[in-house]
């Protein structure tokens, strides 16, 4: 009962979120989404169809409260030159987990996983769950959590679909299906390229370097009786980047050619068995094991002699087991457990790292009428490399008559520091001989050591509290309402507070005899980000829906705060030189996120005559880059990119087993060439999509 | 040495030296100059370790004569500062042969009307310790890893004394050629040719005292 449920469940409905709409994220079990407590989007796949959208990226940009990070050279704090990742509630993409199927994704590069990475032609729907109320999640669940729900096999099916546009970009994918009675077997197959492109002539080389990936996706889903579930999935990407560019030989200062490429191979298995045993009992066991896998070869043209070679390799193992209990009195019951073990092998560290986490955690829902539900939760980490971890969660909704629902839930989400900060061992030869240790490589006595042998000419009082790390962690407070005003307008809104603790900062702690600093990671920074989100979707006929969402933000660095009130900040005169003191509305917050975000949609659907279309228009106000005038703040004028507004539009027409859409992405040529790297202007595209098997149980 | 002096606006402070209210304020006029672009060791080539390199020579700098002083006269009293890339000397400690010490003052170039009673003049012990201290954020510059680049911290004034013993306070306002920071994304070529070159502004009190 409980798998043909699901199995067989209707697709979704692009507009209204329908109180059938089912959510899992939130809960980790399956709730309707009218009876989640916690601030939940859902995007289905008819969206993501209607959107023209290609790469996860893609369609995670149109939504509301959801900054997409990308390209600016520098902007370290915000995804930087490593892709494009996602904010939730203003926290970095650090800070957000991906899940596939609810498995994480990994290879992550400088904090950040490149959303581009992952198609989403076949995905079922997307679900997303804001603030650190998705703590059961374990470690990275701070911002949020991105669960990308890939497709089973339904009906048999076989689908191919090609898209073409500006630079030569093209995606091809082919989904085949067979269901049985007993079993389903799910395939998928993408492949994405793009020529690259150019946005500035006068330097040689292109701005991004010829591409071209390849996703392969298999799901085997087996129900050797009624109770028992058994599925098996893989996925495998494959992705290659052509490097060509000019630089100068900084020792001759002579002009060079360089040339390469970087791959990424990213790789994933999941056995799940599912078994219910009778209506109150049920439990899963998931199996999960991950390999990313980067590696940059540059060699000079010339003489194909080395230029640069980077190689970083992490598997991810994972086990664990939940189970589900209904208990009386409305009470429901998750408990569960699990091993993690990581292991990484870089060019980067001395020697092959590891590390083994230990995790477990409880829920009880409790639905004490049908107005009031409450959820309470606890998750235990515990391993080695740092220190271990309580995760503590609470959320309650009441619903205060058909209409309108209140929500408040509050969540303790954490980090776990990464491999650098614990494993690092590192000396830079290049930039004046410093030394960065991980917090688990160095030592006082290692430190008093080095002076002895005088390696080391001075030791800092800062070097005397080196400690084990503790996780970075987030406490949020959201609080919230839904209203369904009527059959065609609903609306929304969440405020939210999350206050970051213990940010891991890198500082001195020693002096080479040679002068050049010693660094080590500590726990020394506080953040915030508050802000509050608007939703609303009003059905304006048969065929034309409007959505529109916005997000007001507000973050800061609390040590940064106390610093300015303190009067101890400055900024510097662009046109005079001089500094001046930095006043509180002086301060921008944290850099890489817009106070304002908007976004519109108007979607038409007309099934009867197979036309579709779509307007989207995405606004996001301007945003700090870096700090210029070395006050480490955001603060003068030219520390900022300019807002952004990007406007999408397409149309689709469905025959017999056509469809045909044609779209432009980006109608107006925006472009930043400084602070937007990856954004290449107006992309107009064309699609076909074929149907091989048209099945009449579709609709 | 292709530095260029400029003297800015005379600068016109009055100052008020005790709260005695019948006491008569005495003015004090002490003029502001600006130097551009002096070259401080500037980038010479890469070592086979690929460290950047310069001759290793200071250049020095008399605050009194508002002009650069050859390194022939490093033993001698005729400078007050040195600069070689983001490392600053005095002359002093055992840097130089005068009385010259210097400390950090954190606000405005103008806030600094007169250097406090109590303050400390630290002493040059090179190689291991300078009056001004080295490092990023330790003393006048920030060092940004991510984007190579230096910058002087607003704020940060340097308070001198003299080879002679007498006072000035100095703001650092730039570090690369033409008082021109290069864009984040510029070429690490650019971001290493261009450093070295330091826009500054100071103050040098004549009379001896401590009021500016």
């Amino acid at each position: 009962m409980l798998f043909t449920a699901t199995a067989f469940s209707q697709e979704d409905t692009l507009f209204s979120k329908t109180l059938t709409e089912l959510v899992v994220t939130a809960t980790r079990t399956e709730r309707k989404l009218s009876n989640v407590a916690v601030p939940v989007q859902i995007i289905s796949k008819k969206a993501i169809a209607q959107s023209g959208s290609v790469r996860l990226n893609d369609i995670l940009s149109e939504q509301t409260g959801l900054y997409i990070t990308s390209g600016g050279a520098t902007s370290s704090a915000g995804g930087g030159v490593f892709g494009n990742g996602v904010q939730l509630q203003g926290l970095s993409p650090d800070y957000t987990l991906i899940l596939l199927d609810g498995e994480p994704i990994i290879g992550r590069q400088g904090g950040v996983i490149d959303l581009s990475r992952l198609s989403v032609g076949n995905i079922k729907k997307i679900e997303i769950v804001k603030g650190p109320s998705s703590s059961l999640y374990g470690s990275e669940a701070m911002g949020g959590v991105v669960n990308i729900i890939s497709e089973q096999a339904q009906l048999n099916k076989l689908d191919a679909s090609f898209r073409y546009g500006r630079f030569n970009a093209t995606d091809a994918n082919i989904t085949a299906a067979i269901k049985k009675q007993k079993w389903g077997l799910q395939l998928f197959g993408n492949r994405n390229s793009s020529e690259g492109f150019d946005l500035d002539k006068t330097v040689p080389g292109k701005t991004i370097d010829p591409y071209g990936s390849y996703t392969t996706q298999a799901r085997f889903n087996f129900y050797p009786t009624q109770k028992t579930k058994i599925s098996l999935s893989g996925r495998y990407y494959n992705e290659k980047q052509d490097n060509y560019f000019l630089t100068q030989d900084i020792g001759t200062g002579n002009t060079i050619a360089i040339t390469g490429n970087g791959r990424v191979k990213d790789m994933n298995l999941n056995p799940v068995i599912t078994q219910q045993f009778n209506n109150d009992l049920r439990s899963s066991m998931r199996f999960y094991f991950s390999r990313y896998e980067y590696e940059q070869t540059l060699v000079k043209d010339a003489d194909k002699s080395s230029y640069y070679h980077d190689f970083f390799q992490q598997d991810f193992y994972r086990a664990e087991n939940q189970t589900d209990i209904n208990l009386p009195a409305g009470n429901f019951l998750s408990i569960g457990a699990g091993l993690v073990a990581e292991k990484l092998n870089t060019t980067r560290y001395a020697g092959k790292r590891s590390n083994d986490i230990r995790y477990a955690f409880i829920q009880n829902e409790w639905k004490a009428n049908e107005q009031f539900t409450l959820i309470g939760g606890l998750r235990y980490d515990d391993n080695s490399a740092y220190q271990s971890r309580l995760s503590p969660k609470l959320a309650g909704q009441f619903k205060i008559n058909d209409k309108l629902r209140i929500n408040a839930s509050y969540g303790a989400g954490f980090k776990a520091p990464d491999f650098r900060q614990l494993f690092l061992n590192f000396l830079n030869t290049a930039a004046g001989g410093y030394v960065v240790y991980g917090a688990n490589e160095i030592n006082i006595s290692e430190l008093e050591a080095q002076k002895q042998q005088g390696i080391l000419s001075d030791i800092l009082p800062r070097a005397y509290q080196l400690a084990l790390l503790k996780p970075e962690i987030s406490k949020g407070v959201n609080a919230g309402a839904q209203y369904d005003v009527n059959d065609k307008l609903n609306v929304g809104v969440n405020f939210f507070r999350n206050d970051i603790d213990n940010l891991i900062q890198v500082d001195v702690i020693a002096f080479r005899n040679n002068a050049a600093a010693v660094y080590s990671y500590f726990n020394v920074k506080k953040a915030y980000t508050q802000g509050a989100e608007f939703n609303a979707s009003y059905k304006l006929s048969n065929s034309f829906h409007i959505q529109s969402g916005y997000q007001f933000l507000l973050t800061a660095d609390k040590s940064d705060i106390k610093r300015i009130k303190e009067g101890d900040v400055f900024a510097r005169d662009l046109q005079t030189g001089e500094a001046y003191r930095v006043s509180r509305s002086d301060y921008a917050g944290l850099p890489n996120r817009s106070k304002h975000m908007v976004n519109t949609k108007l979607f038409y659907d007309n099934e009867k005559k197979g036309w579709s279309a779509s307007l989207r228009v995405i606004y996001k106000s301007r945003w700090g880059t870096y700090d210029k005038d070395g006050n480490g703040l955001i603060n003068r004028e030219d520390e900022f990119a300019k807002g952004s507004t990007l406007i999408n539009i397409n149309a689709a027409k469905t025959i017999n087993a056509f469809r045909l859409q044609a779209g432009v992405d980006n109608l107006f040529d925006y472009k930043d060439e400084i602070n937007l790297p990856g954004q290449p202007g107006i992309q107009p595209y064309v699609s076909v999509n074929y149907s091989f098997i048209k099945n009449k149980n579709n609709k | 040495m292709k530095t260029k002096l400029i003297a800015l606006t005379a600068l016109t402070g009055i100052i008020f030296t005790s709260c005695d209210k019948d006491e008569v304020p005495a003015p004090i006029t002490v003029q502001t100059k600006s130097v551009n672009d002096l070259q401080a060791d500037t980038i010479i080539g890469i070592s086979s370790m690929g460290q950047p390199y310069g001759s290793g020579k200071y250049t020095l700098y008399s605050l009194e004569t508002n002009a650069v002083i050859a390194n022939t006269d490093s033993a001698t009293t005729k400078w007050d500062i040195g600069f070689r890339g983001t490392t600053i000397i005095t002359n002093g400690g055992n840097s130089g042969p005068g009385t010259g010490g210097a400390f950090v003052y954190t606000g405005t170039f103008s806030d600094l009307t007169i250097i406090p009673a109590d303050s400390t003049f630290r002493l040059d012990s090179a190689p291991t310790s300078y009056a001004v201290k080295t490092g990023s954020g330790n003393g006048w510059y920030n060092y940004n890893g991510a984007t190579q680049l230096i910058t002087a911290i607003p704020g940060r004034i340097l308070v001198i004394r003299t080879a002679s013993g007498k006072y000035a306070k100095i703001e650092i306002q730039n570090y690369y050629k033409g008082g021109v920071t290069p864009d984040a994304t510029a070429s690490d070529n650019d971001k290493l040719t261009k450093q070295r070159y330091y826009t500054f502004r100071y103050a040098f009190q004549s009379n001896g005292s401590k009021n500016f």
